[in-house]
């Protein structure tokens, strides 16, 4: 029974793991790819391949396989009331990635299977700090965990609503075209933000999770436990979802093209 | 013991629920992937310049918005319905074909939104209007194309809303929603199904086979072709009576009964996205 169990819930565990969802990281990550410099694509693809389908899920991976060295803290960023890093202990977001790119700038003094393992933090870590229910903001209590709140089924049921948490909105909004394959989702991501490189790559990685808090701020002070959102809010908040990817995509690529030279 | 059941029990559920809430799009997502693997080089550049997006981003959006107020416009008429003939109706005669058989003319509902968008965008006249309303236009047309082929998207005379509460299925002995199961039927115990996947096992379709589908939508005149199309999808919707007459347990289907539901989903799509390709070429051919 209770190997019954254990299997049902590592099946749930795979299906809910990511910070988005499986197709749509990929996605990010293809996206990314696209935008590599030859150099850094170079590098990449003598890493990791030309797939990335396990790349984008590799800490969530080595959690369930309980061969994580981290914990759970490692997907989050911290923030101040500014939106700039604060210092804490133990495991961070944003420490651990810039670890991770230290080890790729300097990756001719490490073992292939460190840098390998530095560029899966990379890109796992720049999804998860595009993620908005992964940045905690001082200030903004509840930011610092999970909390659920409510949106109305339809405006002509005004009285009937579903329950969302915070943690999975993000997720269920972009199951919206969870059926796309990764090189499909790129694609579209590409079609409708492709002339905002410049514009979303502009500054340095502080100046992006800055910006990425900033965003976060904006949606947490209209969701917090047990507030209640009409449809149409939920709607708009898949086309933030949706530039929260590209942003992540051509910062990945950004990222890995600064750091391969 | 009796806890670890119950957690199985809640883990199987949420299992569920995540598939059922993928399976609604299936559909949709699906047939506009179709359609946009047989658009002309032309036509695709040119969805892709009001658009945005790829076709499939679209293909649901307007199930997503029609329950704000502010889009009341296409919160109906996703559907057909079929006209009265004097006759009481049953779910019998309409299963056989022999009755609900005629559609109300002019064509109304999702053939009356296809002609109604159709006639505004095409001999070039989509020039004239800002992108904005063409683009709202082809999202219109993404989504009702499909929506017209759908078997459980025919309406019964005397039955204003489509016949999913009145006609039971049941799934494990408790009463299950017929319009449901057919609106997810593409995705009916298939897993990890992706657009490139679904396309790649279904799309064999011949051009002597795709022509003759697209047959009718004549400029001269549009209304009779349109309406040809929506007696096919009726046609269709008989079949989806037949394959599970009321009462069918849809969780004890048998290997047979799995197939006929995906021959008849999967050719409704195909229908629905060859359509749908040839009026985004015949539009944006001038």
């Amino acid at each position: 029974m209770k190997k019954i169990f254990l299997a049902l819930a590592f099946i749930m565990v795979v299906s809910t793991a990511g910070a988005w969802n499986k197709n749509s990281d990929a996605g990010v990550v293809v996206l990314a790819t696209k935008h590599l410099s030859p150099e850094a694509l170079k590098v990449v693809k003598k890493h990791l391949g030309t797939t990335y389908e396990d790349d984008n899920d590799f800490l969530y991976f080595l959690e369930r396989k309980k061969r994580a060295t981290h914990t759970k803290e490692i997907h989050y960023l911290h923030l101040d009331k500014n939106f700039q890093p604060l210092q804490v202990e133990g495991d961070d977001a944003l420490k651990a990635l810039e670890a991770a790119l230290e080890v790729v700038r300097t990756r001719n003094s490490h073992s292939d299977a460190e840098v390998k393992k530095a560029l899966r933090y990379v890109i796992n870590l720049m999804i998860d700090i595009h993620t908005l229910s992964h940045i905690r903001i001082e200030g903004i209590n509840h930011s610092q965990s999970d909390f659920e709140f409510r949106r109305q089924v339809s405006d002509y049921k005004p009285t009937e609503f579903k329950t969302y948490k915070w943690s999975k909105v993000w997720n269920q909004l972009s199951l919206r075209h969870g059926l796309f394959h990764a090189d499909y989702f790129a694609e579209d991501l590409e079609l409708c933000h492709g002339g905002r490189f410049a514009e979303f790559t502009k500054g340095s990685l502080r100046d992006w999770i800055a910006d990425n808090g900033a965003i976060a701020a904006e949606h947490l002070a209209i969701m917090y436990p047990n507030s209640e959102m009409p449809l149409i809010v939920l709607n708009t908040m898949e086309y933030t979802n949706y530039d929260m990817m590209a942003r992540a995509g051509f910062r990945l690529a950004a990222l890995l093209n600064s750091a391969i030279k | 013991m009796k806890k670890i059941k119950l957690s199985i029990l809640a883990i199987i559920a949420i299992c569920s629920v995540q598939s059922a809430m993928a399976w609604g799009s299936v559909g949709h997502l699906c047939a506009a992937y179709i359609a946009e693997q047989h658009l002309t080089p032309e036509a695709k550049a040119k969805c892709r310049h009001y658009l945005k997006h790829t076709l499939p981003y679209y293909a649901m959006w307007m199930d997503h918005w029609r329950g704000t107020k502010q889009f009341e416009a296409i919160n109906n008429g996703h559907s057909l319905k079929t006209t009265k003939d004097g006759r009481k109706i049953s779910w019998e005669s309409f299963a056989s074909g022999t009755m609900g058989t005629n559609i109300s003319t002019p064509p109304g509902r999702a053939m009356g939104h296809l002609y109604n968008a159709f006639n505004e965008l095409s001999d070039g006249k989509y020039k004239n209007l800002s992108d904005s309303v063409v683009r709202q236009r082809l999202i219109n047309m993404i989504h009702y194309v499909a929506d017209m082929h759908c078997p459980s998207h025919c309406g019964f005379p005397d039955h204003i809303y489509l016949p999913s509460s009145t006609y039971n299925l049941k799934r494990n002995g408790k009463h299950a929603n017929f319009h449901s199961f057919w609106d997810g039927s593409p995705g009916f115990k298939r897993k990890k199904l992706t657009l490139k996947k679904y396309a790649n096992m279904v799309d064999n379709v011949s051009p002597k086979q795709a022509k003759k589908w697209q047959r009718g939508l004549e400029k001269r005149n549009l209304q009779a072709g349109i309406g040809s199309w929506g007696k096919e999808c009726i046609k269709n919707a008989h079949q989806a009576y037949a394959i599970l007459p009321e009462g069918t347990d849809i969780a004890k289907l048998t290997k047979e009964q799995v197939e006929q539901v995906h021959d008849l989903a999967d050719h409704a799509i195909l229908i629905g996205a060859y359509r749908l390709a040839y009026v985004l070429n015949t539009i944006f051919a001038e």
